[in-house]
């Protein structure tokens, strides 16, 4: 009798640590694992503002271009002429703009783990949403169209 | 005797089966994180939208002349 009372203490015993493992598993296994360094966010962040400063420079300039139908939004997120006449100053505004638009979908990009082609397109489609009355949108087909 | 059955039967392993993540449900949760990078860095230009005054379609009314401020002693909840 006190022989069985002892075994089955035993059995208790011997499965009370296997279930504290089996806590401490589970709560290891809802701890969020953070292994980005910070680094290399911190220096994205100063680009991104450095750039925005860029942006903010030509916002006006690339909005008058716009109201003027000399340049429009292309679904892949950047700036084009509408015409084959491309002013010289209009020209190094527009190619400056889009080399920035790349480096921030690239940026943007690597922070979300996804390609500048869709941070661009996203782009497109915010631009297009927010785009004036008159304004050229190019769309996926090649074509210009007017916004109503 | 039978509470050390009891806690036995207390201990048992309980097996979760792991949490499946459709892909749609991921290539939603990017665009949206992505839409909001691109709204947070291109607020100044909302800011430089609301800062411009609007253009008026509608032909001037004439407001009326703001009648004097009068101010009371003590007043009254």
């Amino acid at each position: 009798m006190t022989s069985r009372l002892t075994l089955v203490l035993i059995a208790v015993l011997g499965l009370a640590p296997a279930s504290a493992n089996w806590a401490a598993k589970a709560a290891a296994a809802d701890k969020p694992k953070t292994d980005k360094p910070d680094d290399a966010g911190s220096k994205n962040d100063a680009r991104l503002k450095e750039l925005q400063g860029r942006f903010k420079q030509r916002y006006e300039k690339i909005k008058a271009l716009k109201s003027q139908g000399v340049v429009g939004e292309t679904f892949e997120g950047y700036v084009d002429f509408v015409t084959d006449k491309k002013p010289a100053d209009a020209a190094t505004l527009v190619e400056d703009e889009n080399k920035d638009r790349k480096e921030l979908y690239t940026l943007i990009a690597e922070k979300e783990n996804t390609t500048a082609d869709l941070v661009g397109k996203r782009n497109a489609k915010r631009n297009f949403t927010k785009a004036a009355s008159g304004e050229y949108l190019k769309g996926e087909d090649g074509k210009w169209t007017k916004k109503a | 005797m039978i509470a050390p059955l009891l806690m036995m039967q207390a201990c048992a392993r309980v097996h979760v089966d792991p949490i499946e993540v459709k892909p749609i449900h991921i290539i939603h949760d990017i665009n949206i994180r992505v839409d909001r990078q691109l709204d947070d860095f291109f607020a100044f230009e909302a800011q430089k939208g609301a800062a411009q005054p609007a253009v008026s379609t509608t032909q001037p009314t004439t407001a009326p002349a703001p009648s004097p401020t009068t101010t009371t002693a003590g007043g009254s909840i």
